[in-house]
């Protein structure tokens, strides 16, 4: 093409400096976390969050398994125990926060571990196609027709109750989830023209792949994650309760709700205050994943 | 082209000084200002214009569908002879279902699609039969089946049980069509009816109308931004521009007519099959922003024509003849809008 | 055999004499095949599609195409017109081996392209054939900036320096009326229709193709906006000699671009003629329907004489015997279900499928 005429600016704009995608998609994301909308809520999990991991070492709180008989069931208040003892005489507070700490764990853990295999397999479902596909289409399609907790009771109750059980187990509900938003995304997306265009021009699969389908099918699987780890958490403190989570001494919001249960009527607060941490932490955890949903809808 | 005698004397929709606000982000934005047109029963009338007129919405507020909380509408509205700001809400509802309808661009969105079409008109029929004469299941059947073949749909009989999704645009749009006739309207509002269709379909769904307008007497308005086909279908056109009426006359010699420079725009802007190689000439620049309309004349800043009062003086509507109005300071002569063609 | 080559009067068949040029970056102005060669010629395509039959567990199959040729000289622009379910859009996608045809061949400045159920482009990187969509959002990522978009072909054309990549990026986009310093960096969301739309001819321009295709390019524009985007087709068509095959369905909107137009009803071609030709004289009654369905245009308009179709559209996966158009034609007879009509010339470049023509060969 013979060489055209452009206004300067254009000239700038050839010699210009390089455009840093990374930069300009983080400082996106850092806009869309300083809303309020999210980051209220956000900065209350975040509270949370380190409250649980943190919150011992900084307090010197002492261990959940650490009371003794004598001091049993002492209220809210008492010297040393700022929310109690429990029947054994553990700290109610540092029982609370390890508890969270599990919680926690199991959340973040089964989502992260539904999200990679279940996308893995969806979108690979979605390439490869044929047999395959089939395959992995209805091994969803099974997993899905149990009752999730019913499902995840099974197979711990199978595996025996221990930490990594337990996020095994739920991990297995979510894998269908995420499987077939991320096999309906690839399918949604391969078919755009922006990825017919380099496909028929001969650009290798990689680049296309790496390039036009992640980035647009794992937004949407994002969305669910954070969603997702609200309804892990659940989980743990279901199964928990049943017996078939987190075993005693250790503490979890589900076991803790679950021993307290006989004492409602004199010592309710053994109930409540499990309760109201799992609700705080899992609805700010949805509230944020609910408004970082709408900024994203208005943007596009 | 014979026409029954018209149910009303006199015309059968009229407008008068239609504004309309929108309350939006804090404010009122003024989207369409001061619109007026008749109709009269059995015409066909095209309101021409670019996407964000204001047309589609000043029919809607015609027929009441804007939610009062978001939009202020003043003005006046005769529908068959009643003036609806002198009902009641419901009795507006019930008076507007009876005498219009809404024929939209995609008929997927007006069918129900888990619906078999033929109960769709046949629930029509039975909602709107209560009054004068209660139909059976039976002879609502029938007059579905009727008024399907009425509408052109072949082997009605068969078609009657097809779900939406089984027919091709044109037959969808027949069956909204068929549905309107089954409100017993006598006005259908058609918002761009064959955008979304085939050449060939689109010139038999026009001669569906026109047929209908014959046989029935029923009356159309039709908005559309392809003015070839409101000008070889309609009598009478109105051209909108940034809400406002720029130019209202009869279709017939409208390229000879026209005296607004939009107009004349318009005429070059539309692909013409007809003309040796011309090419459609861009209207440069685009609409105003109803947030921000220009100080004097809205379409002074595109105006090949304008003057310098232009951006200082809003026009108003000045009549040029009976059926004629326009609003422009300094119009076109007559008869130059066709000259300007001439290679 | 049917032939309606333009310019080349020698009658040509398909240019089975050259295979893919391997790997020289072949600059088509500089070497031809044949000077009179059609730069691009393609022979009875077929395509297929197996669908869902109307009762369950049985497979339909859509006859799309159904033997479909043509050729395209250097420079000239063809319009292949018709109305949904003609098949324009698929042999489009054939051209581009998304999906390939089913049978037939396809020669492009000598070189075959990929046909057969598994074909896929070899990726010699050499941006033979680009394509503009109809919907212009739908074909831009909307995660990528303008300038990744438009310097995408060029990355798989394998050019490598940046500056060269940026240069020819700001040369495309200013031949398209978009100014990189305003533009580069933005998102298809902050665009409007007409600016999306130039963004995709940018992009199917940028790396030189030999053949572009218009996917129905205005019809999801507004009225004013469709009018720019002709005038800037026009232009870049005179400015680059582009080769181009137009897919619309309205005729209007092809006569001014188009040197020639091919008519297709149901997979197969009715008719081809050049431009003013076929609006002055269509021999076939489908073209003459298809011209007279168009409101006369407002510039001097010609009232034709409206041909009805008869009829419903037939069923795709059921096309009518012999001559698809004859369910529908206003003038059949029992021929037309017998013989399927073959294109012939009728006059010089002006071809008919049909045996009741309305034209007859002149002479």
């Amino acid at each position: 093409m013979t060489q055209l005429a452009l206004p300067d600016a254009d000239l700038a704009w050839i010699e210009g400096s390089r455009e840093h995608r990374f930069r300009s998609s983080a400082r996106a994301a850092l806009r869309v976390c300083a809303a309020p909308a999210v980051a209220i809520p956000g900065a209350v999990f975040l509270l949370v969050v380190l409250a649980c991991f943190l919150g011992p070492a900084l307090f010197h709180i002492q261990s959940p398994n650490s009371g003794t008989i004598t001091d049993s069931l002492k209220p809210v208040g008492a010297p040393g125990h700022l929310l109690g003892t429990n029947p054994i005489g553990n700290d109610e507070l540092s029982r609370l926060l390890f508890g969270g700490r599990v919680s926690i764990i199991v959340g973040i853990g089964a989502t992260a571990i539904s999200l990679t295999v279940g996308s893995l397999l969806g979108m690979s479902a979605c390439y490869f196609g044929g047999f395959y596909e089939k395959v992995i289409m209805r091994l969803f399609d099974t997993l899905l027709a149990f009752p999730s907790l019913i499902l995840a009771m099974t197979i711990a109750d199978y595996l025996g109750p221990a930490l990594q059980n337990t996020i095994l187990a739920i991990s297995m509900f979510g894998i269908s989830q995420f499987g077939r938003l991320a096999w309906s995304q690839t399918l949604r997306v391969r078919s755009r023209d922006f990825v017919v265009a380099p496909r028929a021009d001969g650009a290798p699969g990689r680049r296309i792949i790496g390039g036009h389908i992640l980035p647009n099918v794992i937004p949407p699987l994002l969305g669910l994650a954070l969603f997702h780890v609200g309804t892990a958490m659940m989980m743990e403190a279901g199964l928990s309760y049943l017996g078939l989570g987190i075993a005693q001494p250790n503490p979890s919001w589900g076991n803790m709700i679950s021993d307290g249960q006989q004492y409602l009527y004199n010592a309710p607060r053994l109930v409540i205050m499990p309760c109201i941490a799992l609700i705080v932490t899992v609805v700010s955890l949805n509230l944020m994943a609910d408004a970082i949903q709408r900024k994203q809808e208005t943007r596009s | 082209m014979t026409q029954p005698t018209p149910a009303v004397t006199g015309p059968v929709v009229r407008v008068e000084d239609l504004n309309i606000k929108v309350h939006a982000g804090g404010e009122w934005t003024h989207l369409v200002r001061d619109v007026s047109y008749t109709v009269d029963p059995g015409d066909c009338l095209a309101i021409v214009g670019e996407s964000g007129a204001g047309k589609s919405i000043t029919i809607r507020a015609v027929l009441g569908l804007l939610d009062p909380h978001k939009f202020q509408v003043t003005g006046k509205v005769w529908l068959g002879g009643t003036e609806l700001g002198t009902l009641r809400p419901a009795a507006r509802r019930a008076h507007v279902t009876r005498h219009a309808s809404l024929v939209f661009q995609d008929p997927s969105r007006s069918l129900n699609p888990i619906m078999r079409v033929g109960p769709q008109i046949t629930e029509t029929l039975l909602a709107g039969s209560g009054k004068q004469e209660k139909l059976t299941r039976a002879q609502a059947r029938e007059r579905s089946i009727d008024l399907m073949r009425a509408v052109g749909i072949g082997a009605p009989e068969e078609r009657y049980h097809a779900y939406p999704h089984e027919l091709s645009g044109g037959m969808k749009q027949r069956i909204v069509i068929a549905i309107a006739l089954a409100c017993g309207s006598q006005v259908m509002f058609c918002d761009e009816p064959t955008s979304a269709l085939d050449v060939t379909t689109q010139a038999q769904i026009m001669d569906l109308l026109d047929d209908l307008r014959a046989k029935r007497g029923i009356t159309t308005v039709v908005i559309t931004h392809d003015l070839a086909l409101a000008v070889s279908r309609a009598e009478q056109v109105i051209v909108m521009y940034a809400g406002q009426v720029v130019e209202a006359l009869p279709a017939a010699r409208l390229a000879a007519s026209a005296r607004m420079p939009y107009t004349e725009a318009l005429i070059y802007a539309a692909p013409d099959p007809d003309s040796e190689g011309g090419l459609p000439r861009p209207i440069e620049g685009r609409p105003p922003d109803p947030r921000f309309p220009p100080p004097g004349c809205s379409f002074q800043p595109r105006c090949g024509h304008a003057e310098a009062d232009c951006a200082v003086q809003a026009p108003g509507l000045t009549v040029v003849d009976a059926n004629h109005s326009l609003r422009c300071l300094h119009p076109l002569a007559a008869g130059s809008a066709l000259e300007a063609a001439r290679p | 055999m049917t032939s309606q080559t333009p310019a080349s009067a020698s009658g040509q068949a398909t240019s089975e004499d050259t295979g893919p040029v391997a790997g020289a970056a072949v600059d088509p102005t500089a070497t031809e095949p044949r000077a009179d060669a059609p730069l691009l010629q393609v022979t009875d395509l077929v395509q297929e599609f197996t669908v869902k039959g109307s009762k369950p567990f049985q497979k339909g199959r859509v006859s799309a195409v159904a033997g479909v040729s043509f050729g395209i000289a250097r420079g000239e622009t063809l319009a292949l017109v018709g109305e949904t379910g003609s098949g324009k859009s698929t042999v489009a996608r054939a051209l581009l081996a998304s999906p390939p045809a089913l049978s037939g061949s396809i020669t492009l400045n000598g070189r075959a392209l990929p046909v057969g159920k598994n074909a896929k482009h070899t990726g010699t990187g050499r941006a033979g054939v680009q394509m503009v969509f109809q919907d212009p959002f739908g074909a831009l990522d909307p995660r990528w900036t303008v300038a990744r978009s438009i310097t995408e072909p060029l990355v798989t054309a394998g050019v490598d320096s940046r500056e060269e990549r940026r240069r020819r990026v700001a040369e495309i986009m200013h031949l398209v009326g978009l100014d990189a310093s305003r533009f580069a960096g933005r998102l298809p969301r902050e665009l409007s229709g007409g600016q999306a739309q130039r963004v995709a001819i940018a992009r199917a321009l940028v790396g030189e193709p030999d053949l572009l295709i218009l996917d129905e390019p205005v019809t999801a524009l507004d009225v004013s906006v469709q009018a720019q985007i002709l005038a800037l087709l026009f232009d870049l068509r005179q400015r680059l000699s582009l080769t181009s095959l137009l897919i619309a369905h309205d005729l209007a909107v092809v006569r001014a671009l188009a040197d020639r137009i091919a008519i297709l009803y149901l997979g197969r071609i009715c008719e081809t003629a050049p431009t003013a030709e076929l609006f002055r004289s269509p021999a076939h009654p489908y073209t003459a329907a298809l011209l007279s369905a168009i409101p006369p245009g407002l510039r001097g308009g010609v009232q034709r004489e409206r041909v009805r179709i008869t009829g419903r559209q037939p069923s795709p996966l059921n096309p009518p015997s012999g001559c698809r158009f004859r369910t529908r034609c206003p003038m059949a007879q029992p021929t037309c279900a017998d013989v399927v009509p073959e294109l012939h010339d009728i006059a010089p470049g002006h071809a008919v499928a049909c045996h009741f023509p309305l034209v007859t060969e002149a002479g």
